[in-house]
């Protein structure tokens, strides 16, 4: 006597079946209602398979003559073939993979905490509050930094737009999750699209704040890029997760690489140019500039600044 | 203003005017006949004046042309130093060569040039007995003096014209003369009624307004007798410039600047004579957002270096913009504090700009920052000239003062001294 866990992936889907092993008499998988293991696909025998424990205590498979045959691990079985736990089997179009239930199976997979954060909004009202919390922030920058009056019509115009966003993207990773994962995890790419919402808008806040105050270009441009490639990662992994089974490190692995592929690919006009077409009769300071009541930096005296401009003087010219 | 010489890129840079040139050669055609009652008295002349052509022997043809005199026995000729800046600026690459009225061809050797005054001396090598006498006796105002050149290569021509005395708004003289002188008459002689050197042409702005190098001017190069060596040549021109700009700019720092009120502070505007302002408002938008006026002012000199590349602006500017719908942050965002250069260059001749940038302490004022930017860039072949560009924003909630000072080819001392004087004006 020994028991077997049959997995099947018919057309009905992945089941499993529980499956004693007689010593007298042996198993049957088959399309027929006496199988032991019924599998549903025309192209499987009633009686298509039969499994036996040999003497010497293997476990043995049996075509019996069936029309379109079955494979072990791709090995086409003639007659019987000894079989090794989860190989699979392969009859019509249906997939068998037999364990043995003494086996333990591995312990319960963590949830990543990126199920855990979207599990904090799982209510209605507690999505209701992100979305809008997301939206408020949205509206707030783009008003802060509008070069024209927000009027009422502008402000429908920036929800509305926020809005088609968000759900364009939900239904396009929800689409892309059930491919991929096979569930369509909808309400996860809301949340995650709110979440990234918000968290970009502060972050843009944030970053002319300090680039307004710091008032270096290259080191405010740089500032920006690495917040928003960060960002980029965070999203990336977040709908990887929602949307694949990707192990933890191919995730992170994958999102940073496409975001440094991306980052690079436009950046690499910049970086690949001649010294002569960087040339430009332009001054090149720091753009982003805020109300006074912004400044905190303290401001120095005009004697200080001239001794601190003495150094744009220093030019590294060629010798001819 | 329009430089004289013929050139394909100065005729870029200048397409402006080109349109207005074809008018201005229609009116040479239709005033001719007064000025053929001259041209007996100065039939002898026609011949002294040489075509100056700057040739590149790779492309087999000439670059750019101009006119000359020969004004000594052993075949001193002068010219524009715009005729031969690309000669100058590469001459490895060019030759000088003359043609005579006859059609004769020969080489010309470079000595000495001005760029200030924007003259050349030139060396024959198969001198003309005949030479035109540079005069010594003053112009007046009113004098008729005849202009000889060969205009766009269509052949000797003379032009006659009133002298009205020097141009105002010029830090360096020049004589405003009321003819029209056009493209490749440059450096051809300017004669009074005795056949006596008065000027040289040099440039016009348009219709009837023409422009003279005064003839001691060209008497100094000759009595200077120096000839300076090829690979001087950029050390040369920075010497000049440096020389010129020494007391150009130390005036302007040792002067008062008459207080004249922007926006409602106490500013200033033409600090010298050779300094002219123009004011702009956008009163007549519907629908501004911004209120804005401005004013800028300019010095009436800068330096031909070659036809990439002129020196020597001088130019300041003040706006003030008050927001009339826009919130403090969108108002913020309406300022963008790049400055661009006011005179031509590029990766040959200059470095890009390097800067600094700060925000400067003040007194009372409340709800209000100063950022002040310096930048500067370097001239590449001529060591120890910068360019720069110095902002002054003063920005508050609702409105914004702005001050721009850009100055071209000094030297770092008189930068700083400038950038100074003008931030402690401004403040």
């Amino acid at each position: 006597m020994r028991t077997l866990i049959v997995l099947v992936n018919d057309k009905s889907g992945e089941r499993m079946e529980r499956v004693t092993l007689k010593k007298t008499k042996p198993s049957v998988i088959g399309r027929a209602w006496h199988s032991d293991v019924i599998v549903q696909d025309k192209f499987v025998e009633a009686d298509h398979l039969s499994i036996q424990l040999s003497d010497e205590g293997l476990l043995e498979i049996t075509d019996l003559n069936s029309t379109n045959g079955s494979t072990i691990a791709g090995k086409p079985v003639t007659g019987s073939a000894v079989y090794r736990f989860g190989e699979v089997i392969r009859i019509g179009d249906t997939n068998l993979q037999i364990y043995d239930a003494a086996d333990g199976v591995a312990p319960a997979a963590i949830r990543s905490s990126w199920f855990l954060l979207i599990d904090r909004f799982k209510s209605l009202p507690a999505i209701f509050a992100l979305t809008l919390v997301a939206l408020m922030l949205h509206l707030g920058s783009s008003w802060l930094f509008a070069n024209e009056p927000v009027l009422v019509n502008d402000v429908v115009t920036i929800i509305i737009t926020a809005l088609v966003v968000l759900v364009a993207w939900t239904l396009l990773m929800s689409f892309a999750s059930k491919l991929l994962r096979g569930e369509g995890n909808m309400r996860a790419f809301w949340v995650l699209g709110c979440l990234v919402l918000g968290l970009l808008e502060i972050a843009t806040l944030l970053l002319a704040l300090v680039r307004f105050n710091l008032q270096r270009v290259e080191l405010g441009g740089l500032l920006s890029t690495l917040t928003y490639c960060a960002i980029a990662v965070l999203l990336l992994v977040g709908a990887l997760t929602f949307a694949t089974h990707m192990q933890r490190r191919s995730k992170w692995v994958f999102s940073i690489l496409l975001v440094l592929t991306i980052v690079g690919l436009f950046r690499s006009d910049e970086w690949l140019k001649p010294e002569h077409e960087k040339w430009t009769a332009q001054t090149q300071t720091e753009n982003v500039t805020l109300p006074p009541a912004f400044l905190w930096r303290a401001p120095v005296s005009l004697s200080k600044f001239e001794t601190d401009a003495e150094k744009i003087f220093d030019f590294e010219l060629e010798q001819n | 203003m329009t430089l004289l010489s013929t050139s394909p890129a100065s005729g870029a840079r200048f397409r402006l005017l080109t349109g207005y040139l074809i008018l201005v050669f229609m009116l040479v055609l239709t005033s001719w006949v007064p000025v053929s009652r001259a041209d007996e008295d100065f039939a002898e002349y026609y011949s002294q004046v040489y075509q100056i052509r700057v040739i590149s022997p790779q492309a087999g043809s000439k670059s750019s042309i101009g006119s000359g005199f020969q004004v000594s026995q052993d075949g001193l000729i002068i010219t524009n130093f715009h005729v031969i800046a690309s000669y100058v600026h590469a001459p490895e690459r060019h030759k000088i060569e003359y043609q005579s009225h006859t059609g004769q061809k020969g080489s010309l050797k470079l000595l000495d040039f001005d760029v200030v005054n924007d003259l050349a001396l030139l060396r024959h090598s198969n001198p003309s007995e005949k030479t035109l006498r540079l005069s010594d006796t003053a112009l007046l105002k009113g004098q008729t003096v005849y202009a000889l050149g060969n205009p766009r290569d269509y052949g000797t021509s003379l032009v006659k014209g009133p002298n009205n005395g020097l141009v105002e708004h010029s830090y360096d003289a020049q004589i405003l003369f009321s003819a029209s002188l056009n493209p490749g008459m440059s450096g051809g002689p300017a004669l009074n009624s005795s056949g006596e050197v008065v000027g040289v042409n040099v440039a016009t702005a348009g219709s009837q307004l023409s422009f003279l190098v005064p003839v001691v001017k060209a008497k100094a190069l000759v009595a200077a007798d120096r000839e300076v060596l090829q690979q001087d040549y950029q050390a040369e021109i920075a010497r000049q410039i440096k020389v010129w700009q020494r007391s150009r700019v130390q005036e302007l720092l040792d002067s008062e600047w008459p207080t004249e009120e922007f926006a409602g502070k106490p500013l200033f505007g033409e600090i010298r004579k050779d300094f002219q302002c123009w004011g702009y408002t956008n009163d007549d938008e519907e629908a501004r957002k911004v209120a804005d006026a401005s004013k800028s002012c300019r010095a009436g000199n800068t330096l031909y270096l070659n036809h990439d590349l002129n020196a020597g602006e001088l130019y300041f500017s003040f706006a003030h913009s008050r927001s009339l719908t826009l919130s403090p942050t969108q108002f913020a965002t309406t300022i963008r504090p790049w400055m661009s250069a006011n005179n031509d260059s590029n990766f040959t001749h200059s470095t890009n700009y390097q800067c600094h940038v700060d925000f400067l302490q003040q007194t009372q004022v409340e709800n209000r920052f100063q950022r002040a930017t310096v930048c500067v860039r370097a001239y590449k072949k001529m060591a120890g000239l910068y360019d720069s560009l110095l902002l002054l924003e003063q920005v508050e909630n609702k409105q914004k003062w702005v001050a721009h000072l850009s100055v071209s080819a000094l030297e770092k001392d008189q930068i700083q001294q400038i950038n100074r004087k003008f931030l402690e004006h401004v403040q």
